[in-house]
C-alpha cells in the first residue's frame, strides 16, 4: 500500500523517536540565539548609543547654561575694560605708537634718555613655535638709551611691567649707553566661532591672576607723552 | 584499583545519558524562551521612552537664548584668548633686570664693568680693575649668583694692553 503523504508518516514516525524533543529544544535554543544577535544585541548597542548621546547632551546642556549664566552676569563697562586691557597687553596688529609711547613714559620714568629707535618690521607670517592659539607674531625695536647702570635696569624693569608685553631680546651696555633689541609681540584677530557646548567660556585662576597683574601695569598707570590712542584696530563684533 | 563492573545494559546507560541531556535542553530553552522576550521588551521601552528628544530640544532652546549675548560672548572669547596669549607671554619672555642688576652688585670699587652684553641667553661681560686679585674676586662671585643659574663660565682673556696698566678680564657664561 502505498501513503498519500509519506512525510506525514515520517513526521510520526519522528515524534514518536527519543530524537523529537532534543531536536525541538535544539532549535528553540539555536533561535533563541539568532535573536540575541540579530536583534536584541543592536537593540542593547542602540540603547548604550542613545544613552550615551544623553549623558554627552546632559554635559553639552550643563556647559551651555553655565556660560550663559556667566555672560549675563558680566558687567558691561567691566568686560570693556577687560577687553581694552589685553588688547594693549596683545594688540590685534603693529602697535608701533603704543609701543614708542610706553617706551618713552617707563624712559622718563627711569631717568635715562631715549635716543635713536628703529623699527624692524618681522615675519609676517605665523611662527609656529610662538605661544597663543592664533598666529603669534612680533616686531622688534631697537632703542639706544644712556643712563647709569641702575637707570637701564630700572628701565629694564618697568618695561616688564608694562603694556604692550615686550621681550628683551638682545642688550648691549657699555659704560653709560645702553643698545636694547626690544621684542614686541601682537596676536592677529580671527574671528571664529564659539562652540558654547563645549567651549568653557569663563576665565580660570591663571587667567584672572594674569588679568589683575596686566591691570596693575596698564599704560594709564603712565604719564603719556603724547595723548593718543595706545590701541591698534580693534576687532569689530556682532552688535546685540 | 579494579574497574568498576557496570551490570546495565548498555541501551539503558545511552537512554539515561539521552533523559539527562533532554532534562537540561529543556532547562536552556525554557530559559531562552522567557529571557529573550523580557529582554528585548526591556530595552525597547528604554531605548522608546529615553529623554534624548527632550534634551535636544532644551539644548536647541539654550542655544536660542544665547543668540542675543553673541556681542558679550565674542568679547569674552577675545578677553580669555589674549589673556592666554599674555600668559605665556609673560612666562616666555627675557628681561635680564635681575641678571644685570646682580652682575653690577658684584663690582667693588676697583671693579668696574666695562661692557656687558647678552644675547641668546649668552653673556659676554668685559671687566677692568687695577688689580688682578680684585678681578679673580669679581669672577669667582660671579659663580656665586643665585637669581639665575649661570654656566660655561669662560675667561676668554685677560690682558693689560691699552688700558693704562688697568687689567680687562673678558668672561663668557651663559644663563639656564
Amino acid at each position: 500500500m502505498k501513503l498519500r503523504h509519506p512525510y506525514k508518516y515520517y513526521l510520526f514516525l519522528f515524534k514518536d523517536s527519543k530524537y523529537y524533543l532534543p531536536t525541538v529544544y535544539s532549535t528553540i535554543i539555536v533561535a533563541c540565539i539568532l535573536l540575541i544577535m540579530f536583534v536584541i544585541y543592536p537593540e542593547i548597542q542602540n540603547f548604550l548609543n542613545i544613552d550615551a548621546q544623553v549623558t554627552q547632551l546632559k554635559t553639552q546642556i550643563s556647559t551651555l547654561q553655565n556660560n550663559i549664566n556667566n555672560i549675563s552676569g558680566l558687567n558691561d563697562s567691566d568686560l570693556q575694560t577687560n577687553f581694552n586691557l589685553v588688547n594693549n597687553a596683545v594688540p590685534v596688529d603693529k602697535d608701533f605708537s603704543g609701543a614708542i609711547q610706553d617706551i618713552s613714559s617707563v624712559a622718563i620714568q627711569s631717568n635715562v634718555i631715549l635716543n635713536d629707535f628703529t623699527v624692524k618690521v618681522g615675519d609676517y607670517a605665523s611662527k609656529s613655535n610662538t605661544p597663543g592659539s592664533s598666529s603669534t607674531q612680533d616686531f622688534t625695536l631697537d632703542i639706544d638709551i644712556d643712563g647709569s647702570p641702575s637707570g637701564i635696569v630700572n628701565f629694564l624693569t618697568k618695561i616688564k611691567n608694562s603694556l604692550p608685553l615686550m621681550s628683551v631680546e638682545s642688550i648691549s651696555i657699555s659704560q653709560a649707553q645702553a643698545t636694547i633689541a626690544l621684542q614686541v609681540y601682537y596676536v592677529p584677530y580671527q574671528q571664529h566661532t564659539v562652540d558654547l557646548t563645549t567651549y568653557n567660556l569663563s576665565l580660570n585662576p591663571t587667567d584672572q591672576s594674569t588679568l589683575n597683574q596686566l591691570a596693575s601695569w596698564n599704560t594709564s598707570n603712565l604719564s603719556p607723552l603724547v595723548n593718543t590712542t595706545t590701541t591698534g584696530n580693534l576687532p569689530t563684533f556682532p552688535s546685540n | 584499583m579494579k574497574n568498576e563492573i557496570n551490570f546495565l545494559p548498555k541501551q539503558l546507560v545511552r537512554q539515561d545519558n539521552l533523559s539527562k541531556s533532554v532534562k537540561w535542553l529543556r532547562i536552556l530553552a525554557l530559559f531562552f524562551v522567557f529571557i529573550v522576550p523580557v529582554v528585548s521588551i526591556i530595552f525597547f521601552l528604554l531605548t522608546f521612552f529615553s529623554p534624548l528628544t527632550q534634551y535636544q530640544n532644551t539644548e536647541k532652546n539654550l542655544i536660542a537664548s544665547s543668540q542675543g549675548l553673541s556681542n558679550k560672548i565674542a568679547k569674552m572669547q577675545f578677553i580669555i584668548d589674549r589673556t592666554r596669549n599674555a600668559t605665556k607671554f609673560i612666562a616666555q619672555r627675557n628681561v635680564y633686570d635681575k641678571i644685570i642688576q646682580s652682575i653690577y652688585a658684584q663690582t667693588t670699587s676697583d671693579v668696574n664693568i666695562i661692557s656687558l652684553s647678552i644675547k641668546d641667553n649668552n653673556i659676554i661681560i668685559q671687566a677692568g680693575s687695577s688689580s688682578l686679585l680684585s678681578l679673580q674676586d669679581f669672577e669667582a662671585n660671579l659663580k656665586n649668583i643665585t637669581v639665575v643659574h649661570l654656566t660655561n663660565f669662560k675667561t676668554t682673556s685677560l690682558s693689560n694692553a691699552g688700558t693704562n696698566g688697568n687689567y680687562s678680564l673678558n668672561i663668557d657664561a651663559k644663563i639656564q
